[in-house]
């Protein structure tokens, strides 16, 4: 009888440790991911959302894919005498303790050849590859402007 | 010593009433609005459309292109908001697109891209001669880039709103980024305080 209520005291310590509570957050998070409808049938549109590092190293987002894009490349939106241009980005910085915004006018993911048609309210799932943080997927939704 | 008090107090006020209460515009105005170039293109039904057919509505003129993923759909949504927000005033407002990549921008592709942020959106193409024309008209400048993957090009452009009034007159020129509501206040502004063309 001690054992089993030793065992299930165990048990109910592991999975309120497991479930976080109301910890702070570690590793990489992402929040509020959203790709703009395709509008040509080119399917070339844009991915925002907003990558937080908890972590006390620098990071850096290599690349990201996805099942409905031939290829997803970084871009930055830049001006310069009043000319806007979309410059090609190797990789983009998420600092230590910071975060990396992709959001429209600035830094974002451009999906290019992307297959199918893509509407407000479908989910597109994304891969996100890191140089120091594991891989992470979310699923970012269609919409015509951030919430 | 009373009548001072009063006459500052009264000049305060005039004085507050010319320039306190003055609309604080969110582009760069015109001093005095200057004639509208008129530029005439393929538009997104293959018909030919001149700009000054407009004479008599409020127009939102801009350039970018179809495959720009980034700051073209976000104009083009301001712009959709911007209708929004003036309600039934809306109506005399009339938004035009104006493609710097006529190779892409084909009336086709032009008409499924407009028209999902406005269904009386007008997305103008041409032949490439025509669109320098339409692009030397109102100063805008751009320049296709070979993209570095090697597939395919972008467009580097500027991307000013061009506001202009129903006498076809060039008002207010907005930087790219302006929030709908300041442009949509601006226009409020300006329906309210001046009398329609004639």
């Amino acid at each position: 009888m001690n054992k089993l209520f030793w065992g299930m005291g165990l048990l109910a310590l592991a999975i309120l440790i497991n479930c976080g509570g109301s910890g702070t957050p570690n590793g990489i998070a992402i929040s509020n991911a959203w790709v703009r409808p395709t509008l040509t049938a080119d399917g070339t549109t844009a991915a925002y959302m907003l990558i937080k590092n908890y972590t006390a190293q620098d990071d850096e987002l290599l690349s990201a894919s996805s099942n409905v894009a031939a290829r997803i490349e970084l871009h930055e939106t830049m001006q310069m005498n009043g000319m806007l241009s979309m410059e090609s980005r190797r990789t983009l910085a998420v600092p230590a303790h910071g975060q990396l915004a992709l959001s429209p006018g600035g830094a974002h993911m451009m999906l290019l050849g992307v297959k199918q048609e893509l509407k407000p309210g479908d989910q597109v799932p994304l891969l996100l590859y890191f140089e120091h943080a594991p891989t992470i997927a979310v699923s970012a939704q269609v919409m015509d402007e951030a919430q | 010593m009373t009548l001072t008090a009063l006459l500052l107090l009264a000049g305060g006020a005039l004085l507050w009433l010319q320039f306190g209460s003055a609309h604080q515009f969110a582009g760069a105005v015109l001093h005095p609005p200057q004639p509208a170039p008129n530029i005439t293109l393929t538009d997104e039904t293959s018909q030919p459309f001149a700009l000054d057919s407009q004479h008599g509505q409020w127009i939102l003129l801009t350039y970018g292109y179809t495959s720009c993923p980034d700051v073209c759909p976000l104009t083009l949504d301001h712009l959709r908001q911007v209708k929004e927000l003036l309600g039934a005033q809306a109506a005399n407002v009339r938004v035009v697109f104006v493609s710097v990549d006529p190779k892409r921008d084909t009336p086709q592709v032009l008409n499924g891209y407009v028209k999902h942020f406005g269904s009386d959106f007008k997305g103008l193409t041409g032949s490439a001669d025509a669109i320098a024309q339409a692009a030397k008209a109102y100063d805008v400048r751009y320049e296709l880039k070979a993209k570095e993957s090697g597939d395919g090009y972008t467009v580097s452009h500027t991307a000013f709103v061009y506001l202009i009034d129903p006498a076809f007159q060039k008002r207010i020129t907005y930087p790219f980024g302006v929030e709908p509501a300041e442009i949509a206040s601006d226009l409020k502004y300006l329906m309210t305080s001046e009398t329609p063309a004639q």
